[in-house]
């Protein structure tokens, strides 16, 4: 992920944005270090870019120092959910939150979580209520929707695709809003549907790669998913296999043999088909929103060639 | 949308037809949706390419 366009995100500043709210919060050294610890674990700001695109397409003169604040706050808010997710689906053990006391992993993470609104509020900005008010209204939304997937209580495609709305469709519709409100002041309805769509985008490339992680260490395919959904209808036999594979514990590669006959079964029993369609129908419909935003044809094709032509 | 995909995958002369616009499916809300089975079902299928702004 990087802006296409002429706009030049510094991914240094991002950090170092980061970093400067945690020292600002925080002067115990030992906590400060490990909350710096996790934010060099970062390695790309997508939500920063988010917001760093559209508030340079609604407003072309913003306060650079006052938006990589906002970038600051936005990307602290993402680190903080994906910590949460992380212990709580107990997964990903390379990141350095899952290598700590697990207590104190969880106190980082809300802590993260409350610099991140706590930043919001030093903004000078003049709509910085507006963006507060954002955060926690795309924070509580992504919170239901990561509790519907903690429940196990997806069982339909439309519930799923709900679900990844909220959980992750709210993240990318805060970073997008968050931007537009900084730069304008407003709120545009498009600009909430397609940052949403955005987020399903990219929920679902997530999911497909998850089909790949090492069996053993992770129960992320047990999980209710557009994947499993396609699974358990049983349209041929091959799903029977995958889903028999799904039950048995056994790694990928130790079952099927390899990543190639792995992937070979999955295209047989038309999951990699039905997931590249749900994608593309979340890419059209961010499009079609896109097109209706009230702005001239270089801002839309900015947004276009940013979000859908990459 | 896992009928008309599943459907489509068994039956690739009908998604010959439709990207050809000599058959229309049912069950398909908007054009966004059609356009998306399309080209779900006929670009970069073996490898789930990124696509968008996650590229």
């Amino acid at each position: 992920m990087a802006l296409k366009s002429e706009l030049l995100l510094n991914k240094v500043q991002v950090a170092m944005f980061m970093k400067d709210a945690v020292e600002r919060s925080v002067d115990w050294l030992y906590l400060r270090n490990l909350l710096h610890r996790f934010i060099e674990s970062k390695q790309t700001f997508p939500f920063a870019e988010l917001c760093y695109l559209h508030a340079n397409v609604f407003n072309s003169e913003n306060d650079e120092e006052e938006l990589y604040k906002l970038m600051a706050a936005v990307e602290l808010l993402v680190l903080a959910f994906d910590m949460f997710d992380d212990l709580e689906d107990l997964d990903n053990f390379t990141e350095p939150w899952m290598d700590i006391d697990r207590g104190e992993a969880i106190n980082s993470s809300s802590f993260l979580y409350t610099l991140s609104l706590s930043h919001i509020h030093s903004l000078s900005s003049p709509y910085r209520s507006e963006i507060l008010g954002l955060f926690l209204e795309y924070a509580l939304q992504a919170m239901k929707g990561q509790h519907i997937d903690l429940a196990n209580a997806v069982k339909t495609e439309k519930e799923c695709l709900q679900m990844m709305r909220w959980k992750s469709g709210s993240l990318t519709a805060l970073a997008a809003e968050a931007g537009v409100m900084f730069a304008c002041g407003k709120r545009y309805e498009e600009v909430k549907e397609y940052g949403h769509q955005v987020g399903i985008v990219g929920q679902i490339e997530n999911d497909y790669k998850g089909l790949f992680t090492p069996h053993k260490q992770d129960r992320k395919f047990l999980k209710p998913s557009l994947a499993l959904l396609y699974l358990q209808r049983k349209f041929n036999q091959t799903s029977v296999d995958i889903l028999q594979y799904v039950h048995s514990g056994k790694d990928f590669d130790e079952y099927f043999g390899s990543i190639v006959a792995f992937k070979e079964k999955l295209l047989e029993a038309g999951v990699t088909q039905y997931l590249n369609v749900m994608k593309h129908i979340a890419l059209k419909k961010a499009e079609t929103y896109i097109k209706k935003l009230p702005l001239p044809a270089e801002k839309l094709d900015e947004l276009l060639t940013n979000l859908i032509k990459k | 949308m896992q009928e008309i995909v599943n459907f489509l995958i068994e039956n690739p002369d009908v998604l010959e037809k439709v990207v050809n616009g000599q058959a229309s499916l049912i069950g398909v809300k908007d054009s966004d949706e059609l356009l998306g089975i399309i080209t779900g079902l006929t670009d970069g299928l073996k490898l789930l390419p990124p696509a968008g702004f996650w590229k």
